[in-house]
């Protein structure tokens, strides 16, 4: 059946009347006739309708936007990002009657119960995590903790990491990193791990150890050099032949497996209880300062001097440490004076040259000389390796401010950042002063999520346009350098955002408008207000390098501009 | 005990949903009310729906088609509260319902482009049909108190509403280049 303009304008008195709630119940069966009958019928019926739905986002917002109006705060916020807010921190917003915006309440109440705890863990499937860090859990759940603190289930940091390559592929953790109750398994390479009791344990590989508790260690193969000191006495190694326990100070352990266990005592003394204690032997026994003793197959057993310099020590994994640091530092180096010279860039802070501390300019490497960042507050502190440049940002007032002219259709935004604690609703990485259309915000939100904002055209519709990607910076993360991009490539039509390489999924582009930034900020954020202060936005952590393209660069340059610059220890 | 990996993965699930909803809300929003005709009516249904979608996320193939499924869970939100929307009764018979929702499931479009083209339509409209439609629309609005605002009798209002919705219509369609009737 074809619809005529007559039929059409039928069809729209009744469904405009089924919306207002107006029909009379012969208007109500023509209508279901309508629906029933003809499939052209029910597909104008649900292109009106969704034209009624988009009235509805259109009428939410617009309401949204007048209260802000009135407040005289405007907000880039979208609902989603006060949604992505820690629950019972943001109100939910209200209209001049005083009822909740349906928009908002919709999600509102789907996140707040979401956000409310719902123990997802419990629910999914193994993680996929390399096998190089197990995921094996301790034991029940985790009673409900009323002060609702955070919690951690770390019991060592992994605080130095040199040549390592490890058991499963790709890196699986990096500097900084809390450990929880699991295996370390590298082929090659030396670790130093600082369980929270407090032993500090130097690790070679090949190696597989398992983190028991903060006090207890499993080595079911390689080296291991432990320092204990006074108040972690009691820190306990396990191995297939036998159990130590540090009495004090300083040991060496290596296992072979089939072959032999050897325990060298540097400094004080070890309890050792055998596995298969030998017959006419007490099974616990105390070894000394000076001496070793070696478990070889079948049970013999061989007493003799220690041997220090067979068990790479804390001293010596920072000399290779810092060997290697310089090394990467160096390579760095030219890959960033390469960079100089893409003529893609338009503002590029390597962070190196003058860092003295009345220095208060960040030079601009690329072409424009005239556009270096000045800096407010920062202090110059170490970045990814000893000597690399970088500012520190904490205190509220501690800013970079930035002038970057000209208009872009694509844009890529690139910084290598440690952030240190998320203690601000959102912490800027790049936030521009005004509130022009086309104008960026690139910040990271209390969740963790990255987002990158673009101001919209004023009007009832889209003042901003957010784009998130999942949570990246979660406590795990706090404390290690880590890549950001965020790629906004007008003719893909796409944003995504990238970590430490790695694409994290795009969105489609929604509006027109050119980039433009102006004068911004790194690591907060300068609005000039005659009335409210503004609000606090500063970065907690450090940043050592920003670069920012007038195009759109692929997954492959990002990933080598990450390869290039990660720490490689 | 949930180990930090567990945590951040955890983490991510809710950062992914959040995403999601944000991204089809509308698409969901526009599929409830073709099956509930009274927008706030719709609304409540959707919040309905984005609890049970929240509470369910752990069963949702990131694989498959989010919006499908969240329809899917929508489509039994309609169904099971029946009973409660005594003021406008759910209005269409279970056969006019299935056939309804057919269509809507069907529908791919991308509901950003014509957000876009409506704003732009609304600044075409008469200042005084503009407010109409936004007040009938605000939450907690209705027909009576939009045609007092805009100093309209009932009727008058009504059969304005009528007229502007066509307005929007044809005129997002153009802007679309897309046909509004077959």
């Amino acid at each position: 059946m074809n619809l005529d303009d007559q039929n059409l304008l039928d069809l729209n008195e009744l469904i405009s009347g089924a919306i207002d709630g107006r029909l009379s119940e012969p208007e109500r069966a023509r209508l279901q006739r309508w629906l029933r009958e003809s499939e052209e019928a029910r597909r104008f019926y649900v292109r009106m309708i969704e034209l009624s739905s988009s009235l509805c986002a259109m009428a939410s917002r617009s309401e949204a936007e007048a209260d802000e109006d009135e407040r005289g705060k405007p907000s880039p916020w979208s609902t989603a990002e006060r949604l992505a807010a820690p629950a019972g921190r943001e109100p939910a917003r209200t209209n001049r009657r005083g009822r909740v915006a349906g928009w908002v309440l919709a999600t509102a109440a789907a996140a707040a119960a979401f956000l409310g705890g719902m123990r997802l863990a419990t629910q999914w499937g193994r993680p996929q995590v390399p096998a190089a860090l197990g995921t094996e859990t301790a034991g029940p759940d985790q009673p409900d903790d009323p002060s609702g603190e955070s919690r951690s289930s770390g019991i060592a940091i992994l605080t130095r990491a040199v040549d390592v390559a490890w058991e499963g592929g790709g890196p699986v953790t990096a500097l900084g990193a809390s450990l929880s109750k699991g295996t370390l398994r590298m082929r090659a390479g030396v670790v130093q791990l600082e369980f929270y009791g407090g032993a500090t344990v130097v690790v070679e590989g090949p190696a597989e150890v398992a983190l028991e508790a903060i006090d207890h260690l499993t080595c079911r193969y390689g080296k291991l050099r432990a320092h204990v000191p006074p108040r972690a006495h009691g820190f306990r190694v396990s191995s297939p032949d036998l159990d130590l326990i540090d009495l004090g100070t300083e040991f060496g352990m290596q296992v072979v497996p089939g072959r032999k266990s050897e325990v060298h005592v540097f400094d004080g003394k070890v309890e050792l209880s055998e596995t298969f204690p030998r017959p006419g032997h007490a099974a616990r026994w105390e070894l000394d300062e000076g001496h070793s003793v070696r478990f070889g197959p079948s049970g013999v057993v061989s007493e003799r001097d220690a041997d220090p310099p067979a068990f790479v020590s804390p001293v010596d994994l920072e000399r290779r440490y810092i060997e290697r640091a310089r090394q990467r530092y160096g390579e760095w180096t030219s890959h960033a004076e390469a960079l100089r010279n893409d003529p893609r860039l338009v503002t590029y802070f390597s962070f190196e040259g003058d860092r003295q501390p009345g220095s208060r300019l960040l030079v601009n490497q690329s072409a424009n000389r005239s556009l270096d960042g000045a800096i407010v507050g920062c202090d110059w502190v170490d970045g990814r390796w000893p000597g690399k440049g970088a500012l520190e940002f904490k205190r509220p007032s501690d800013r970079v401010r930035i002038h970057v002219p000209g208009e872009f259709e694509s844009l890529t935004l690139m910084a290598w950042a440690r952030i240190d604690a998320i203690v601000n609703r959102l912490s800027s990485l790049l936030l521009t002063d005004g509130f022009e259309p086309g104008e960026p915000h690139w910040q990271i939100l209390s969740t963790g999520q990255i987002v990158l904002g673009i101001r919209g055209e004023p009007g009832p519709v889209y003042r901003w346009k957010n784009y998130f990607s999942p949570a990246v910076f979660t406590p795990e993360r706090f404390g290690r350098w880590t890549h950001l991009a965020a790629v906004y490539d007008r003719q893909a039509g796409t944003v995504t955002h990238y970590v430490d390489g790695l694409a994290l999924g795009s969105e489609a582009i929604v509006g027109r408008e050119k980039l433009r930034i102006g004068d911004a900020e790194l690591g907060n954020w300068g609005v000039p207000r005659e009335t409210d202060p503004a609000p606090v936005r500063n970065l907690c952590g450090r940043m050592d390098e920003f670069a920012l393209f007038g195009a759109a660069l692929g997954p492959e340059e990002i990933r080598a501009f990450y390869d290039q610059g990660k720490t490689g220890l | 005990m949930e180990t930090p990996d567990q945590k951040a993965i955890e983490l991510a699930a809710r950062g992914r949903l959040v995403s999601l909803l944000t991204r089809h809300q509308q698409r969901i929003l526009a599929y409830i009310h073709a099956l509930v005709p009274d927008p706030h009516d719709a609304q409540d249904v959707l919040q309905q729906t984005c609890l049970v979608i929240c509470e369910k996320f752990h069963e949702f193939d990131p694989e498959s088609d989010f919006v499908a499924w969240a329809r899917q869970i929508a489509w039994w939100q309609v169904r099971s509260v029946r009973q409660r929307f005594a003021r406008s009764r759910l209005l269409y018979d279970d056969d006019v319902l299935e056939a309804i929702a057919a269509t809507a499931g069907a529908e791919r479009s991308d509901p950003d482009r014509r957000l876009d083209a409506l704003s732009r339509c609304l600044e075409r409209l008469l200042p005084r049909d503009r407010d109409l439609v936004l007040a009938r629309y605000e939450s907690g609005g209705d027909v009576e108190h939009a045609a007092q605002r805009s100093g309209r009798s009932l009727q008058a209002a009504y059969k304005a509403l009528t007229r502007i919705r066509r307005l929007l219509f044809d005129c997002v369609a153009n802007q679309t280049a897309e046909s509004g009737a077959p």
